[in-house]
C-alpha cells in the first residue's frame, strides 16, 4: 500500500514538474491534511495553519524544478513547511507572545456541544497544543517531525539543517519535557 | 548482548518513543526490571494521549478552501513566476544577510555568533538600501558578508524565501551587483 502510494506520488511529481497543474492539484489534495496538521501543532492557531499550508504549496509549486527526487517528496515538502512555519513564529513573536496565541485560539475551537468523539478530539488537541506551546521552536519542530510525521532522525536532520546528534538530543529533551508536563497536568 | 543498565534502557525508551517494538535485549531487560517496565508503560500511555497526525487534520470544508486558493494561484503562468522567483529570492537573501550582519555589528560589537534571526531584520531592508545607495557597500563587501553569514548560520540563500523586497530594491541590486555569483 505504502509503496503504491509512493509510486503514485512520484508519478504526480514528475507530471507536475513539467507543468501539469492537475497533477499538482492532486498532490496538494493528497498532502493538504498533513501540512495543515503540522502547521496547526507548530503554531497552535488554526487560521495561521491554513494560511501556512497555502503558502507552502505555492512555494513548493514555484520551486518544484529544484526538487531532484533524492529525498521523499514529503520530506522535501516538510522542509518548506518547516521554513514557512518557523518564519511565521519569529514574526509572531515580535507582536504577541505565543502563550497568548495558544490560549485564545485553542479555546475558540472548542465546541460546546457535539458528539463524544468530537469532544474527545478537542480535548486531545488542547492537551497537545498546550504541551507544544511550552517547547522551544526547534524542539517542537523535531518532536513533531518524529512523533507525528514519523520521519527518521536522518530525515529530520536534513529537513531542519541540524546535525544528527542535535536532532536526537532535541527529541530526547522534548520527550522528557512531555513526561514532566503530563505529570504536572495529571494526565493519565 | 543483553542491556543490563537501567539508564541505557530508559535512554532507549526516550529515544524510540512512541515505538513499542523494542530490541530483544531491551524487551528482555523489561521483563525483569519493574522500574523500567513502569516507565515503558507510562510512555505508552503518553503516546496514546498525544494522538496522531489525523487528530489535527482540518475539516473538509477548510481543506477545500485552501485547495481552491492554491489552484487559483497556480493558474497564473508559471514560467514568468519562475523566472522572477530566483532573482527575487537571491536579492532578498542578500538584503537580509547584509542587514543581519550590519545590525549585529552595530549591536553586539565583535560577537556576531549570537545575533538575531533573519526575520527580525526583515524590516531593515530599507536601511540596507540606503547604505547601498549611498555607496557605502560594494560588491566585495557584500560577498564577504554573505560568506560569513552562510558559514555562521548554515543557511542557503535560497532558504531565505522572503518577499520583503520591493521591485525597485530588486532592480537596484540586479543593476549594481552580480547577485548570481553569490550563490
Ligand atoms: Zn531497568
Amino acid at each position: 500500500m505504502k509503496s503504491d502510494d509512493n509510486t503514485h506520488i512520484t508519478n504526480l511529481v514528475g507530471k507536475a514538474k513539467s507543468g501539469d497543474r492537475q497533477a499538482y492539484s492532486e498532490l496538494v489534495k493528497l498532502k493538504m491534511n498533513q501540512v495543515v496538521a503540522f502547521a496547526y501543532r507548530m503554531t497552535q492557531d488554526k487560521d495561521s495553519a491554513l494560511d501556512l499550508a497555502q503558502e507552502t504549496f505555492l512555494a513548493a509549486w514555484e520551486s518544484l524544478s529544484s526538487y531532484r527526487g533524492d529525498a521523499q517528496f514529503s520530506t522535501w515538502l516538510h522542509r518548506i513547511a518547516a521554513n514557512k512555519t518557523l518564519n511565521y513564529l519569529k514574526k509572531a513573536k515580535r507582536t504577541v507572545s505565543l502563550g497568548d496565541v495558544a490560549d485564545e485560539t485553542v479555546g475558540s475551537t472548542v465546541e460546546s456541544s457535539g458528539p463524544d468523539v468530537q469532544m474527545q478530539r478537542e480535548q486531545l488537541r488542547r492537551h497537545v497544543l498546550g504541551f507544544m506551546s511550552t517547547l522551544p521552536e526547534q524542539q517542537r519542530l523535531v518532536f513533531d517531525l518524529r512523533f507525528y510525521k514519523e520521519h527518521s532522525f536522518n530525515e529530520i536532520a536534513s529537513i531542519t539543517g541540524r546535525a544528527l546528534g542535535t536532532v536526537k538530543t532535541n527529541y530526547r529533551e522534548a520527550v522528557t519535557k512531555l513526561r514532566e508536563f503530563a505529570r504536572e497536568k495529571g494526565w493519565r | 548482548m543483553a542491556i543490563v543498565d537501567c539508564s541505557k534502557v530508559q535512554e532507549e525508551l526516550l529515544h524510540r518513543f512512541p515505538a513499542t517494538d523494542l530490541e530483544p535485549a531491551v524487551e528482555e531487560h523489561l521483563a525483569h526490571c519493574h522500574e523500567c517496565r513502569r516507565i515503558r508503560d507510562e510512555m505508552m500511555t503518553l503516546g496514546d494521549a498525544m494522538g496522531s497526525d489525523e487528530d489535527f487534520y482540518p475539516d473538509t470544508y477548510q481543506a477545500h478552501l485552501v485547495q481552491e486558493q492554491v489552484e487559483k494561484a497556480i493558474e497564473r503562468p508559471r514560467i514568468t513566476k519562475l523566472n522572477l522567483y530566483r532573482p527575487v529570492a537571491i536579492a532578498a537573501s542578500v538584503v537580509l544577510i547584509v542587514s543581519v550582519s550590519l545590525i549585529s555589528l552595530m549591536m553586539s560589537g565583535n560577537d556576531s555568533s549570537k545575533i538575531m534571526s533573519p526575520m527580525l531584520v526583515a524590516d531593515s531592508a530599507e536601511y540596507l538600501s540606503s547604505q547601498v545607495a549611498s555607496g557605502e557597500l560594494d560588491q566585495s563587501t557584500l560577498e564577504e558578508v554573505f560568506r560569513d553569514f552562510t558559514s555562521n548560520y548554515g543557511y542557503q540563500a535560497s532558504d531565505l524565501l522572503l518577499d520583503d523586497i520591493s521591485e525597485e530594491e530588486l532592480q537596484y541590486l540586479e543593476d549594481n551587483f552580480d547577485v548570481k555569483d553569490l550563490l
